[in-house]
């Protein structure tokens, strides 16, 4: 009966590019309202892994369970309305419209008001009061009419997550939150997620190996498309043989 | 704090006074003009409801078509052969011609989404083309290249409003543009018409809010075309004759062009409509080889103002 609860269970999930395997018998449990830590040297198909989860691609074998039911089949969008938000390693958000636009057009997708064509959208006053009580919280309030394309690159990762978060998704994919940021902008965003953690459980995958450690709870150590290691920070970091292919390449 | 630009808000009391204006403006001129000029403005109201109908899939969805004549033509065409071979009364040649254009957006949508980028570049204009050539082969319905002659105009059984003059026919034009003028700016404003613009910017990001994007891209193409279709019933009406002309890429890729000297937007695509089709007429008092000074124009806007019109006033 617990297993049902499980927010992601993966089954032995496999997807090849031509000749290369790029995510291998996978067969990964994340547990409700915490954060799981998935590390791993490049190319060990951990973007690979958040697109068969979210749906962008679909996997050669193996099954995949969101909230006990199987979606495996289901496309991007179906698992999107089943509560799951997701960021991206390269940030994705709408270029050439302004934070509060971007902010409007994902909390539109929530409701059944994706189709209508005969309303205004600002007449939605419920949208723009959410966007707007998100960019308060945020610190937005003074960029809500910038063209997202022309914030900073840190600022542009937040907008990234807001989009993701305005759903107010049951579980949140964070492809390398920290990517690029300043020192000062990962520890204001390390402090956002683990706020966020107490309302959602959150797979993240972390380059920069502090911040997976002093967030996660447990940590999934990918490599060459296969589970390595699955453990505690305390465990991985004891781990040997992770130090070998993951660490030890770090400070070569 | 009330911000934000373009999709709600602050901006929409200057948009309604300049559309306000500008239909005064098109009420007014006809009064002070002669009839060769009315049909110039009557021009300009056709192919910018062609132009604005193109820029919901082209500007907003992100889809450049090099085969929106295709709607264009079908309206055109259905209504003339309704009211010529088939001898039906104008409201149900407008019918069919209204069931005929949906048909062909439902049917192409279905097989040009299949691609992306410059193959949709290539199999919109496949599918124009094959009506292109429909229209020029299948002589006893269409007429061939002679064109379809006989068209009549509908009357609306108004004493005080006779469609068989210039001003009469105007005004009639003129209020079927502001009504999809109004309709298009609507939709571009709701809901739906905002996932378009997501769709344009990121398909991938769509999808993970939540989105159908082939199903909001299918959309906008039926409402594209729609738009567009409607603007070859007007046309129909207008020239009295219809050619495998108005099924032609050249008319597709000047649409296509009329948006992005526009600029992107619905208003920008009439816009663009205007200056083209103002710009053709004068060219051709100057001279015979007026199509040299289309291209030249053309290269001129494509190299130094890229972005379009309305993106020059938008931006300051």
């Amino acid at each position: 009966m617990k297993n049902l609860t499980y927010p992601v269970i993966t089954e032995n999930l496999s997807v090849h590019f031509g000749g290369l395997q790029a995510v291998a018998d996978v067969s990964f449990t994340a547990e409700e309202g915490m954060i799981h830590a998935i590390i791993g040297p490049n190319g060990a198909g951990k973007t690979t892994f958040f697109n068969l989860i979210s749906g962008l691609l679909q996997p050669s074998a193996g099954r995949i369970r969101l909230f006990g039911q199987d979606v495996s089949k289901l496309p991007p969008q179906q698992r999107a309305a089943l509560g799951v938000g997701r960021t991206f390693q390269v940030v994705n958000i709408f270029s050439s419209l302004t934070v509060f636009e971007n902010l409007l057009l994902a909390a539109q997708s929530q409701k059944n008001m994706k189709f209508v064509f005969y309303r205004r959208g600002a007449s939605y006053r419920f949208l723009s009061i959410k966007a707007r009580e998100m960019m308060d919280e945020w610190g937005f309030s003074e960029k809500s009419d910038i063209l997202a394309q022309t914030l900073s690159h840190g600022d542009q990762r937040q907008l990234d997550l807001m989009l993701a978060l305005i759903g107010e998704p049951k579980l949140l994919l964070l492809d390398e939150p920290t990517a690029g940021l300043s020192r000062a902008e990962t520890a204001t965003l390390t402090e956002i997620i683990r706020t966020l953690s107490l309302k959602t459980t959150i797979l993240m995958i972390e380059h920069d190996i502090e911040v997976a450690f002093a967030l996660a709870r447990r940590i999934t150590v990918l490599h060459e498309g296969r589970i390595f290691a699955d453990g505690s920070p305390d465990e991985i970091r004891m781990d040997p043989r992770v130090k070998e292919i993951y660490l030890g390449e770090e400070e070569a | 704090m009330f911000h934000s630009r373009k999709i709600l808000g602050r901006e929409s009391l200057v948009t309604f006074a300049a559309i306000g204006i500008g239909i005064l403006v098109w009420v007014i001129m006809p009064l002070f003009l002669n009839n060769y000029w009315i049909s110039v403005l009557i021009e300009t109201l056709v192919y910018g409801l062609f132009a604005m109908g193109l820029s919901v899939l082209a500007n907003y969805t992100g889809f450049p078509s090099l085969g929106q004549a295709a709607f264009f033509g079908t309206g055109a065409y259905t209504l003339g052969i309704s009211l010529v071979r088939l001898g039906q009364g104008q409201g149900m040649s407008v019918l069919l011609s209204l069931v005929a254009i949906m048909m062909v957006a439902v049917i192409f949508g279905v097989l040009v989404l299949q691609t992306k980028g410059i193959y949709f570049l290539f199999i919109t204009l496949g599918l124009a083309q094959i009506l292109w050539a429909i229209a020029w082969k299948w002589q006893s319905v269409t007429g061939g290249d002679d064109g379809l002659v006989g068209i009549t105009r509908p009357n609306l059984g108004l004493s005080w409003w006779n469609l068989s003059t210039a001003s009469g026919f105007y005004y009639f034009i003129l209020t079927i543009f502001i009504l999809a003028f109004l309709a298009l700016l609507l939709i571009t404003k709701s809901p739906l018409g905002r996932t378009f613009v997501g769709v344009r910017e990121s398909e991938v990001r769509m999808s993970c809010l939540g989105y159908n994007v082939w199903l909001h891209s299918y959309l906008a193409f039926i409402i594209s075309g729609f738009f567009s279709g409607l603007a070859g019933i007007l046309y129909a009406w207008y020239n009295l004759f219809v050619a495998p002309q108005q099924l032609s890429m050249t008319l597709s890729a000047e649409g296509l062009f009329m948006g992005i000297l526009g600029g992107g937007t619905i208003w920008g695509a009439f816009l663009g409509a205007v200056i083209i089709v103002l710009l053709k007429h004068m060219a051709s008092f100057v001279t015979d080889h007026w199509l040299l000074i289309m291209g030249a124009f053309y290269i001129i806007i494509i190299v130094y103002v890229p972005k379009g019109l309305s993106f020059m006033l938008q931006r300051r």
